[in-house]
């Protein structure tokens, strides 16, 4: 499978989480890469490693307006800070879900692992050049972050 | 065939065997029956016989008993009774004897009709007798008289008969009772050898019963043991279609799908009932029609017997196909599958069903696309090498400054927000730009690593440029592909550093022995003998160079007259160079006409084209690019916008001459007929207007068809142009 193939499974996956568990769609913006410093991350992250064909990380990152919006539609009424690691764990769990499912024996895919806080960083591969994918959804602005090598 | 037919007489045989035994069988039940029928008869007639035997000794008692009765005047009326009773019994047990003996086939036979008829002979006179005395009442026989009792006149009668028939039959009845006896005798033997043939009979009945129950017993047994190899040979094949990787199922020759098939099948083909399905129906959401088509053809051949088999398989268009299996979630799976056939020859030696395997040689291709990338890359490397050392290290440098500027600044578009429809457009239309800056570059340069590069990233782009809506998502490719030029870029950037290290290194290296140099020193010395000097080419260099690039494997040939190219100053440099890299390229891929187009129209066969900078006034620089080739022609360009949906037919037909040669400057407008990597994307001009609008400059064009085409550029200068003023314009 090609990287753009890989790419677009956790941009899909996404999508679909929206448009299913969310029951809203999400609209995605056009990619592009983050050159010369890593990519900010927001209020949460959702993180998950990724080694085998490929080495590196998938993150989902939305600030907690965002995240408590989507916890309201889904019919919560927790929005405590565990419920939204949670929520955006969840996200991470279902992309993993995902490249388990369809990339199988190639890569193995870590637990997911959830960053709260603007100032976090995450475990970028050394020469990789993440591509962020901008996740648009009721004037809120998620970011997909892959860096495979 | 011959055992297939063995098959089948095994099958038919315990069938046979069996109704034979059955018909035998019956045959000695009917004649058991019957013999059985006859000995019974034969049985009755001796019995009567032998009570008939017996019957005339009795009878002549009885008349001796009525003789002695009526010398002594005693009671005779019981001796006269049973006298009747025997004879009724005689005469019975006659009749019944001759029905038995007819019953018993005896009646036919010489000795004992023959006996039988005597026997007759000799009863009908005593039996005459005899119903003579029955008229005697035994009242009427004696009278008491004073003296006693005396026998009256039938008295008197019934003595004298009585003993005129023991007179007269006194030889008779020993000669009946011998008859008698002999017949007796006669129907004894044939009840004997009736029984010994009913024996025989059962006893060979008993024997086939056996046999038969045998033949039964032995071929249940054997039934019981193909039922239990086929039970086993079943489970075995269920194994097998169970375990197998690969889809292996049968096509009837009505195209559908046989009932057994292995498991796989299901998995391979996300199919989930392929029984029953046609081959067709299972292919037709895995690929386009015309593969569809091929494989109708293909299986098509398969049924023609005469048709050789191999032949056939060599020209499989199902040998290895791309398919993309669409999920519930809406993401899609690539995946390679490798379809075989067979004929399944049946008892006539004709197909009587296709057998197919399906296997998913997925990894197998992409380790077979890694292993001829991993060894194009090794190719590559060696020719990039080569490359870089014929590239001028100033030149190679600046052009992976441009190469790194093109990125980013393609990465800042798609950065940019705005995702509507408009928006996405823009943004595909900048990259386009960038990407066929430096395609050109590239191609200028010779790099042909790079011209693959950004081609690829053109194709994309192009392919989204063609549908009706675009979606954020549609760029992912893009951005890979972005980040794979920035990738080799970096490399390309890491081996002129090596290189440009083992130069400055040969350089200082004349002291050092041989054996010492090593690779960076080889490199150095092949260096040294490839560019011998580092010297900056100029843009008339890069331009010469690009003309044959573009020229030679198109047929159009083309000489560069250069003017004024020393003059321009720096801070035009790099944008009249990639105005001068467009023009050129678009002066060759669409002006400068075939050798032998040329040739016809009386032109020389080499093109030639005109390359002039100078200063135009105080106030502006101009740039002039003319070519002698075929002139624009507006009812060309007006017919191709048509055709690429940049004007509808209203527009085209108030297109004006002025109108159709801004029309060249469209992005997307091109008029080749094909997409090349020089030519058919429509962006060359595009990036040259830009590029002066841009710089506040202006483009003026004069042609004439057949003749000449003349791009004149005015850019300000920099130095009296007012900044504000130039963007404002």
């Amino acid at each position: 499978m090609t990287l753009e193939a890989e790419v677009g499974v956790f941009v899909t996956g996404v999508l679909h989480y929206f448009g299913s568990t969310v029951q809203q769609a999400a609209q995605c913006g056009t990619p592009h890469l983050a050159l010369g410093e890593h990519p900010e991350i927001s209020d949460y992250t959702g993180v998950i490693q990724i080694s085998g064909k490929r080495t590196g990380l998938v993150a989902f990152t939305a600030p907690k307006s965002m995240l408590s919006v989507m916890l309201m539609r889904m019919q919560e009424t927790d929005m405590s800070h565990e419920n939204l690691c949670d929520l955006v764990g969840e996200i991470a769990n279902t992309l993993s879900g995902n490249a388990r499912r369809d990339f199988g024996h190639l890569f193995q895919i870590s637990v997911p692992a959830v960053v709260s806080g603007r100032g976090g960083t995450l475990d970028y591969p050394a020469h990789g050049r993440p591509i962020v994918i901008p996740i648009e959804w009721r004037n809120y602005h998620a970011r997909l972050i892959v860096c495979l090598q | 065939m011959a055992r297939l037919s063995l098959n089948q007489r095994v099958q038919w045989l315990p069938v046979a065997l069996t109704a034979l035994c059955t018909a035998a069988l019956a045959l000695l039940l009917f004649s058991g029956v019957r013999l059985a029928a006859r000995l019974q008869s034969a049985s009755s007639a001796l019995q009567l016989a032998s009570s008939l035997t017996s019957q005339p000794q009795l009878l002549h008692s009885e008349l001796t008993l009525i003789q002695r009765g009526l010398e002594t005047q005693t009671y005779v009326g019981d001796s006269l009774r049973s006298l009747a009773a025997g004879r009724t019994a005689s005469n019975r047990a006659y009749a019944h004897l001759a029905s038995a003996m007819q019953d018993a086939d005896l009646a036919t036979r010489a000795d004992t009709a023959a006996l039988y008829a005597q026997a007759r002979v000799h009863w009908q006179p005593l039996d005459t007798g005899l119903a003579k005395l029955e008229k005697t009442r035994s009242a009427d026989l004696y009278a008491d008289t004073a003296g006693g009792s005396t026998l009256t006149s039938a008295g008197t009668a019934l003595k004298r008969a009585v003993d005129e028939l023991l007179a007269s039959q006194s030889r008779n009845t020993t000669s009946l009772a011998g008859e008698l006896g002999d017949l007796a005798a006669l129907l004894r033997a044939a009840v004997v050898r009736d029984g010994q043939s009913l024996r025989t009979l059962l006893l060979g009945g008993a024997a086939l019963a056996s046999l038969l129950l045998a033949t039964m017993l032995y071929f249940a047994w054997r039934a019981g043991q193909s039922a239990r190899a086929a039970g086993e040979a079943q489970r075995q094949i269920g194994n097998i279609l169970g375990t197998v990787r690969e889809g292996l199922f049968l096509i009837a020759p009505d195209g559908r799908i046989g009932g057994a098939h292995s498991d796989s099948l299901v998995a391979l083909l996300r199919a989930p009932a392929p029984s029953g399905q046609t081959f067709e129906d299972l292919l037709r959401p895995l690929v386009d029609e015309k593969t569809l088509l091929a494989a109708g053809k293909f299986l098509g051949l398969l049924w023609k017997d005469k048709v050789n088999e191999e032949l056939i398989e060599s020209v499989n268009p199902l040998n290895q196909i791309e398919v993309t299996f669409r999920k519930s979630q809406g993401s899609a799976e690539q995946r390679f599958l490798s379809f075989s056939f067979r004929r399944a020859r049946g008892e006539h030696a004709t197909t009587d069903f296709v057998l197919g395997v399906v296997a998913d040689v997925t990894e197998r291709v992409l380790l077979q696309r890694e292993l001829e990338q991993l060894r194009a890359s090794n190719d590559s490397s060696s020719a990039l090498l080569l490359q870089l050392l014929q590239t001028e290290p100033l030149q190679l440098q600046s052009f992976l400054n441009n190469v790194e500027v093109g990125v980013r600044r393609s990465n800042a578009l798609l950065r940019s927000p705005g995702i509507g429809g408009a928006e996405l457009q823009q943004k595909l239309q900048g990259v386009f730009r960038e990407m066929h800056a430096l395609k050109g570059e590239a191609a200028a340069l010779g790099m042909d690593s790079f011209v693959e590069r950004t081609h690829a990233v053109e194709e994309l782009l192009a392919a989204l440029r063609e549908r009706a809506s675009l979606a954020g998502d549609d760029f992912v490719p893009v951005v890979v592909k972005l980040d794979e030029l920035l990738g080799h870029k970096q490399l390309i950037g890491a081996m002129q550093e090596r290189v440009d290290h083992a130069r400055s290194a040969a350089a200082s290296a004349d002291d050092i022995p041989p054996e010492k140099h090593g690779d960076t020193a080889v490199i150095a010395t092949r260096a040294a003998s490839v560019a011998p000097a580092a010297r900056p080419a100029g843009l008339e260099q890069i331009l010469q160079r690009l003309a044959r690039e573009v020229g030679t494997p198109s047929g159009r040939e083309a000489r560069l007259v250069c003017e004024g190219l020393e003059r321009i100053p720096g801070e035009y440099a790099a944008t009249v160079r990639d105005i001068c890299i467009q023009m050129v390229r678009n002066a060759i891929a669409h002006g400068i006409e075939e050798r032998e187009v040329r040739a016809a129209a009386g032109k020389p066969p080499v093109g030639t084209i005109r390359v002039r900078f100078a200063e135009a006034g105080p106030q502006e620089y101009s740039l002039l690019v003319e070519d002698d080739g075929q002139g624009l022609d507006p009812a060309q360009i007006r017919d191709r916008a048509l055709e690429r949906g940049l004007l509808d037919e209203q527009q085209a037909a108030a297109l004006n001459q002025t109108g159709a040669y801004r029309m060249i400057f469209q992005p997307g407008f091109s008029t080749a007929t094909e997409v090349t990597e020089h030519a058919g994307r429509g962006v060359g001009l595009d990036i040259v207007n830009t590029t002066v609008r841009e710089c506040g400059g202006r483009i003026g064009i004069s042609t004439q068809p057949g003749k000449y085409t003349r791009f004149k550029m005015l850019l300000p200068r920099r130095d009296a142009t007012d900044p504000a003023q130039s963007s404002a314009a």
